[in-house]
């Protein structure tokens, strides 16, 4: 138990944590037995971004002020980087600390953000997280170029930014590919049998070696004559068959790539017997615990299956979910704790994996990749949990020059295994916690007012309802209470090009994008911009002002060389974060001489370390 | 990252190819010399039998033991099944394990869970961060716990602990009786007991139980002594000794001769460490440690001197002490021809008032880190710490030191 004025302000805390995950049991307990008797908790799953709008805390109870405002600190355990964002902007807004961490496997830090003394959370560029065309887009790219999909890629795409930050971890390329089946297994086949069909496949247009075009539009819909069995059959022959042979017939696209080969059903499984028998019929099993697993008999989740295993798990999920489960076809979405939904993607990219001639891999594996599942270990969570109450406890007592930022690393760098680090002070030019002005470059001719809203508001600000003004002109605002007519209208400008909307945007114009919930503003001057570069500007547009673009675009295009190598362990990204940390007197030396992490002369508190643990370390400076 | 399953039939397949057409039908005995192999040619069968054809219908039939002369087969075919045999070490793991370690395999492997599951444990001494760490390798599956403290519990063990509950303070039950009937609820697959009795006082064959040991709150004298016992048996007997006074902690391990895999960017390579005992460790002459090593470490070993001087429990300090600590502090660093400023008062005098108080996050950071440690030592992956770790919070380091008489700056 803590002493004296220590106590007593552990006592007198009003806590807020948010999520309630691994990290935040820990959390609670550990926050408990330290004296803490006022705690308040939010659940991470009840805080996903869709409902934010839903929630309690979020919601303003008077014009300008937060519900955040009566919380002596806010304490994160979340999970992803918009709740995180969101979090930081109320924090900010209501002028409440917050103690921010994340965990992968051994790996794991926490950080401080206080108003006025340390920068937000968001004083460094975090990384965008693509969407899957996007990823795609950029496999597809680096086959066309010859190379192998490098590791980064992946991590952009399927991790958080807190994951990608810890866990540059060596992903083998076969498994990139791998992953690459399971992608289409996932995304494009099972929502087009089992999802809501009307809605856009991406992933099927993009796929353009697949003639995705009308006429296969049937081929998916079961006929009311049709029994289960010689369904799957023909889904089975026109996925693996028909379209790998559709798309061997293009020569071009094979030049220089190993070509597939084209699997059908009766060259795997000689004799199609489903014992459509008692076993089967008997098990009563409802909802998700049918199992095309258990009715095969394949038992260990770890195994990986023959290709004949995977045909039969293929036919009997898609068996299964037919008859079992056929109320929920067309409107199903994966999930990775439904166990038939899980079998189905095994079986469906293990095929396709073997037909590409790549690995295949087991369900267990699979699960993992599917379902992008966080590697978590309790002795991280509860280590990170420590440090988050011993910094919680400084922020009470205000004890500013201790604050310290964490990390909690696999191997040890120079002796350190927890390795603090002191805070940075604020970027100056930090679009959420300073006012600095925005600069769009963006082809106001042909881009429409709906890229904007979803690629910079959305994606980029992370503004989750938004409303934009053209000067005094409300040109959007999202939300579900509006008018008929407005929303109507503000639908109609979505579609509209920018240069065409009723107040048109031109070089020259400045919006203002305000969240109000996040109360967080944003002026935005535009610059018209006619060409983008497709591979570095995928987006069509670029925004700049509050980042090192170019540092930005550096990590995209030149990774390798400066965070990435292929395979690479904390220790040795900590190592490679220290070229880019400078001594704070310093404005833009590139290769300074590594600061001196321990001076064990001094006794006290002044041996720092001096470094940035994430690699985007070059803008920072001390905290003073 | 992709491991092959032990069960793949077309490795298997290879090897059998490979080894001299299997004959079914033969008797088994034949050929075996020694034991290990025998065990070894049981496991390489029911691997075989798994892997059997498969039937009609997507069934698999047992074939029966697929019998050959055990000198039929060439060396790579037996050496495949010593590498197989550690992923069939006992059972599978079942579905429910599955299903609950899900998220640690994704870190560690199932090789990992597996002997993690086998894995016994000993633990001596018990207050909070000790607490931690057994829930720590409770939660992660460990195959058994063992906790050893007669002490009766008290209201002052309330402090900084999540095992014992208000009404436990009243129930004049011991330490580890109320540890053990908490920690069997945080996870039913892992089986945890009480041993009765004082530690140093049980004979050497009692250690044999035990993968690794673990002791807290108990004098410099017995850690020396139940270190040693631990490197008398045949079988190796992790050792890890842990303390927390208030904001700082340290811990000890002694892996002995400790030979693990290292992951490195293609290989996977064989590391071998070579551990002291705590005895000797601390007889290194503080001359000769680098300048950097952390000043905890010596004052750690002044109050281990004041405290076995005076006969005191462990951590029975108040900063009243301070006087006599310093009079040992001038007689140490004499002794070690060092100055005496090595040990700064401002330290002594901090752990001192602590005394066996400790600070919850603390408990939390040196319970997790000896936690991962245990982890890695009994499953063989990761690099382990070698040998000292400290944590203050004061400064918000985690240091590990390695601290061996051979070592010479």
């Amino acid at each position: 138990m803590a002493p004296g004025s220590q106590l007593e302000a552990v006592k007198a805390a009003k806590v807020l944590m948010v999520g309630a995950g691994g990290i935040g049991c820990e959390l609670l307990k550990t926050l408990a037995l330290s004296g803490f008797e006022d705690i308040h908790i939010i659940d991470m799953d009840t805080i996903e971004v869709s409902n934010l709008n839903r929630q309690f805390l979020f919601r303003q109870s008077h014009v300008g002020q937060s519900k955040a405002k009566q919380f002596s600190v806010v304490l994160n355990g979340l999970d992803n980087l918009d709740a995180r964002r969101h979090v930081n902007r109320l924090c900010l807004a209501a002028e409440v600390p917050l103690i921010e961490s994340g965990t992968t496997g051994f790996l794991g830090q926490v950080t401080v953000h206080v108003k006025g003394k340390t920068e937000c959370y968001e004083c460094q560029p975090k990384p965008t997280q693509w969407t899957l065309p996007q990823f795609w887009q950029h496999v597809k790219m680096d086959q066309e170029k010859g190379e192998d999909i490098s590791v980064r890629k992946f991590e952009v795409a399927n991790a958080g930014a807190w994951r990608r930050e810890l866990a540059l971890k060596a992903i083998p390329v076969l498994l990139l590919h791998f992953v690459h089946s399971v992608v289409w297994a996932k995304d494009l086949l099972f929502a087009k049998l089992f999802g809501d069909r009307n809605q856009d496949n991406d992933l099927n247009v993009r796929s353009s070696d697949v003639d995705g075009s009308k006429t296969t539009e049937n081929v998916f819909e079961l006929s009311p004559d049709e029994d289960p069995i010689s369904y799957g059959q023909r889904i089975y022959d026109h996925v693996f068959g028909y379209n790998i042979e559709l798309a061997l017939a293009n020569e071009e696209t094979w030049r220089n790539r190993r070509k597939p080969k084209a699997i059908h059903i009766k060259d795997v499984l000689s004799e199609i017997s489903f014992q459509q028998n008692g076993a089967l019929e008997n098990c009563t099993n409802e909802g998700t615990s049918i199992s095309a697993m258990s009715t095969l008999d394949l038992k260990n989740p770890q195994d990986v299956w023959s290709l004949e295993d995977n045909s039969k798990v293929f036919l009997e999920a898609l068996r299964l979910f037919i008859t079992k489960r056929e109320k929920e076809i067309g409107s199903l979405t994966f999930d990775k704790d439904d166990q038939l939904a899980v079998e189905f993607v095994t079986a469906a990219a293990n095929i396709r994996a073997s037909s590409f001639g790549i690995p295949m891999h087991s369900f267990f594996e699979t699960k993992g990749i599917a379902g992008n599942i966080v590697h978590a270990v309790a002795t991280t969570n509860a280590i990170i949990a420590g440090l988050i109450v011993i910094e919680a406890i400084k922020v009470l007592q205000n004890d500013f020059r201790s604050y310290r930022m964490t990390y909690c690393l696999e191997h040890p760098s120079k002796k350190l295994l927890l390795m603090p680090v002191e805070p940075f002070e604020a970027n100056k030019s930090c679009y959420v916690c300073s006012e600095t002005p925005l600069l769009l470059e963006i082809n106001t001719q042909t881009s429409k007012l709906c890229d904007f809203v979803e690629k910079i508001v959305r994606n980029k600000l992370g503004m989750n309802l938004p409303l934009i003004m053209n000067g005094s002109n409300l040109i959007f605002e999202a939300g579900d209470d509006l008018e008929e007519d407005v929303a109507a209208n503000y639908m109609q400008n979505l579609n509209k090009v920018l240069a065409e909307l009723p107040s048109p945007v031109t070089s020259g114009t400045v919006l203002t994008v305000e969240d109000l919930q996040q109360e967080l503003t944003c002026n935005i001057n535009i610059k018209h911009r006619e060409e983008f570069d497709e591979e570095k500007e995928p987006d069509g547009m670029v925004l700049s002002g509050w980042l090192e673009r170019a540092k930005d675009d550096q990590l995209l295009s030149n990774g390798q060389s400066t965070l990435l190598g292929t395979k690479r362990k904390i220790s040795e990204a900590q190592e490679s974060s220290e070229n880019l940390a400078r001594p704070f007197s310093e404005t833009n030396a590139a290769n300074q001489e590594i600061p001196q992490q321990i001076d064990d002369n001094n006794d006290d508190d002044e041996d720092m370390v001096m470094l940035d643990g994430p690699p985007e370390a070059s803008k920072k400076k001390r905290f003073k | 990252m992709v491991t092959q399953p032990a069960s793949d039939p077309g490795l298997l397949a290879f090897y059998a190819a490979k080894s001299n057409q299997p004959r079914r039908g033969e008797a088994l005995k034949t050929g075996i010399k020694e034991e290990d192999d025998a065990t070894l040619w049981a496991n390489a069968c029911r691997v075989m039998d798994r892997c059997s054809e498969p039937c009609r219908g997507g069934k698999r039939e047992p074939a029966g033991l697929l019998c050959l002369p055990q000198s039929d087969l060439p060396n790579s075919f037996l050496f495949s099944f010593r590498r197989l045999r550690i992923e069939m070490e006992g059972e599978e793991l079942t579905a429910q394990q599955t299903a609950l370690y899900d998220r640690q395999i994704r870190v560690w492997g199932v090789d990992a869970q597996k002997r993690l599951s086998k894995a016994s444990v000993l633990v001596s001494g018990l207050n909070g961060t000790v607490a931690e760490f057994c829930k720590n390798i409770v939660l992660a599956g460990v195959g058994s716990l063992t906790l050893m403290d007669d002490r009766l519990v008290s209201k002052d063990a309330l402090h900084a602990n999540f095992l014992i509950t208000p009404d436990d303070a009243n129930s004049r039950r011991s330490l580890a009786e109320v540890y053990c009937s908490s920690l069997r609820e945080f996870n039913s697959m892992v089986h945890v007991s009480v041993e009765k009795g004082n530690l140093p006082q049980f004979d050497g064959s009692f250690y044999d139980k035990f993968d690794v040991v673990v002791v807290s709150s108990i004098s410099l004298k017995d850690k020396k002594f139940i270190n040693q016992k631990c490197r008398e048996r045949k079988k190796r007997i992790a050792f890890y000794s842990v303390e927390c006074r208030d904001s700082c902690g340290e811990i000890f391990v002694d892996l002995q001769n400790y030979t693990y895999s290292q992951k490195n960017s293609d290989s996977t390579v064989d590391c071998h460490l070579e551990y002291p005992t705590l005895e000797e460790a601390i007889s290194t002459p503080w001359r000769d440690l680098p300048r950097k090593t952390t000043k905890t470490y010596f004052a750690m070993r002044v109050l281990e001197c004041f405290e076995a001087s005076e006969n005191r429990n462990p951590g029975d300090t108040s900063g009243l002490d301070l006087p006599v600590v310093l009079i040992w502090r001038k007689k140490l660093c004499d002794l070690q021809h060092v100055n005496e400023s090595l040990v700064p008062d401002g330290l002594l005098d901090r752990l001192l008032v602590a005394g066996s108080r400790e600070h919850p996050p603390v408990c939390a950071i040196l319970g997790g880190i000896l936690g991962q440690e245990v982890i890695k030592a009994i499953s063989g992956k990761g690099d382990p710490l070698k040998n000292f770790f400290y944590f203050d919070a004061a400064d918000g380091k985690g240091i590990i030191e390695d601290i061996s008489p051979a070592l010479r700056s």
